[in-house]
């Protein structure tokens, strides 16, 4: 047996990680590049399927003074929010649902024989290429509707937004790394997957329009309402949760915790060590 | 010590039970059983450094369980394996930095880049130094033929083209361990020849110990010096491919091209196994009988235009193992 220098710890293996992830990155974009005429009409799909929905509340907000107590510059505010956490999910890590093709098709095998974490592979082994427009959006209709709402004079708030979007992503990569993590025990959970996917929309708009029970599912269950929602309630200055919005990126931290761990138990149980 | 030991690895899977009929169906959503299925039981082995080793036996024998325990990509249920010193599934890691590995179904290639892009990114992952990085890929482009598609997609490859590229990328990281689950799967023969040539030499050359398993035992006559055999999930032979032959292979073979439709009879040591087309196929038995004895009985009969003799082949012979034989 050949003796090898020992693979690097700590600060030196994050180190070894991030500069991986550039490599795999690298490949991710080659692979898409492979494409061209595929990428830009996705995109521009994606982006008039988005114009469509932002125009369509703007289109209510000309019958309606409020909504769910929220007037129009503060709905689009939650719906920016909602749709760059999303997108900052979707275009790094939507791989993570293809979890239940990689054990349905035997796949997973060959990244278990990587000497390399296993869920790093999935996110990082592609790409996306259809969720540009989504980001590009959620950009300018966040900015706009900041300005609106009077966000732009604190930098304290802009701060606080830049960091409940990288929570609400967080969210989002909780919920579905657990949905995708069902594969384990099912096989084919394409219906969970699907029920995540379809599920987000509940964090576009103000919780408050919906009935208590989806409240509290969207809270405590599955936790939609930390993507955009609670957390838009500080920068917004509105709103009767604004403690539960300081707990969006412990809870989003406490999520994707969970959500791993279940992942791990479940990689254990296709190995052969778990229950 | 021994590069891979097995010690009684036996492995069960867990398969749902489920009846037939919606209402049993959704009685199994509720309650649902399992039923134990042993594909692998008791199997032990143990593989020297450098050795190359054969793996055969019938589809669902249980071969590509053994090859996912040693990677580790599976825990045995019971038993013991150790590779290179290590539990190859509690040591994951460290483990997967020592194997290669080539699934003959399952590609690791990056099926939309040119192949140079996958050997490009296993580089930083197994982070294989400059130096040997350029040795390695210099004797690919020169033994398996790489330069000549390093700069294609994948995808534009034939079948043989993306199994060197398969097989070049197993051993790009200098592993002390690899193994080879059906590499020659649906080639043909130039490029089945290709890559024994390879195995040949690069364990010749190198102290690399190589796990084979294949349904074409061609492969393993040419290349392995040690074959295993497995049967229902149990081993049942385990030796060289020639003492594999001797033992059960006293029969040879021969084939009589002769006119006419009589069937002949079968001289004594000898028996009719059938015909393929104007050919009659006999089998005998060299200790008891010699070709111009059988031949001149048959000349009696039939009027012969030509003859081949063969010994069995490994085929064959393990053909006659599973078919329960006595040797």
């Amino acid at each position: 047996m050949r003796q090898l220098e020992p693979f690097p710890r700590g600060p030196a293996q994050l180190a070894h990680y991030l500069r991986l992830y550039t490599v795999y990155l690298r490949v991710g974009w080659l692979s898409l590049m492979a494409y061209p005429v595929d990428f830009v009409v996705r995109n521009l799909g994606n982006l008039f399927w988005n114009l469509a929905s932002v125009g369509a509340i703007w289109v209510i907000f000309t019958f309606a003074e409020c909504i769910g107590g929220f007037d129009r510059a503060q709905v689009l505010f939650i719906y920016a929010m909602s749709m760059l956490a999303r997108s900052i999910w979707h275009l790094l890590w939507v791989n993570m649902m293809s979890i239940g093709f990689y054990v349905q098709q035997g796949t997973l095998d060959r990244l278990l024989v990587r000497p390399l974490d296993p869920l790093f592979q999935v996110v990082a082994g592609y790409v996306d290429n259809d969720d540009w427009g989504e980001l590009a959006l959620g950009l300018v209709v966040l900015v706009v509707a900041g300005r609106t709402v009077g966000l732009g004079n604190d930098p304290l708030l802009v701060a606080w937004t830049g960091l409940a979007v990288l929570s609400g992503s967080l969210v989002y990569a909780a919920i579905h790394l657990a949905a995708a993590s069902t594969a384990f025990w099912m096989v084919q959970n394409s219906a969970v997957t699907r029920l995540a996917w379809d599920m987000d929309s509940f964090s576009r708009y103000p919780l408050d329009i919906y009935p208590v029970a989806v409240r509290l599912t969207l809270t405590w269950v599955v936790p939609f309402g930390f993507a955009a929602y609670y957390p838009s309630q500080l920068a917004l200055g509105t709103g009767t949760y604004r403690y539960l919005a300081l707990l969006t990126p412990v809870v989003a931290a406490a999520a994707f915790a969970g959500a791993y761990r279940f992942w791990r138990h479940g990689l254990g149980r296709y190995q052969g060590t778990g229950t | 010590m021994p590069t891979i030991i097995a010690e009684r690895l036996t492995k069960d899977y867990r398969i749902p039970r489920r009846g037939h009929g919606v209402g049993s169906y959704l009685r199994t959503l509720f309650t649902p059983s399992y039923r134990e299925v042993r594909a692998l039981d008791a199997v032990s082995f143990a593989i020297e450094p450098g050795e190359t080793v054969g793996y055969i036996g019938l589809n669902g024998a249980g071969k590509s369980t053994t090859v996912k325990l040693l990677a580790g990509i599976l825990a045995p249920t019971s038993g013991r394996v150790k590779v290179g010193g290590i539990d190859p599934h509690r040591e994951r890691v460290t483990n997967a930095r020592r194997i290669g590995l080539v699934f003959g179904q399952r590609s690791q290639l990056l099926w939309d880049l040119p192949v140079r892009e996958t050997f490009h990114l296993l580089r930083h992952v197994y982070r294989v130094p400059p130096d040997r990085y350029h040795a390695n890929t210099r004797r690919f482009f020169e033994l398996l033929e790489l330069d000549a598609v390093w700069d294609q997609p994948v995808r534009l490859l034939s079948l043989g083209q993306k199994m060197r590229c398969e097989l070049a990328a197993a051993f790009l990281h200098d592993p002390s361990v690899v193994y080879l689950d059906e590499p020659t799967i649906g080639l043909d023969v130039l490029a089945k020849g290709a890559i024994r040539e390879f195995l040949k030499e690069i364990s010749q050359k190198t102290q690399v110990t190589v796990f084979l398993t294949t349904h074409d035992l061609r492969d393993i006559e040419e290349v392995c010096r040690r074959v295993i055999l497995i049967h229902q999930g149990s081993l049942v032979y385990d030796r060289s491919p020639q003492e594999l032959v001797q033992e059960y292979g006293q029969n040879a073979r021969l084939e009589v091209a002769a006119a006419g439709d009589a069937v002949p009879t079968a001289p004594p040591g000898s028996r009719l196994e059938g015909r393929t087309g104007d050919r009659w196929v006999f089998t005998f038995d060299r200790q008891r009988v010699r070709v111009p004895e059988l031949l001149a009985v048959l000349g009696q009969e039939l009027s012969i235009r030509d003859v081949t003799v063969t010994g069995l082949d490994l085929e064959s012979v393990v053909r006659r193992i599973y078919g329960g034989e006595a040797p």
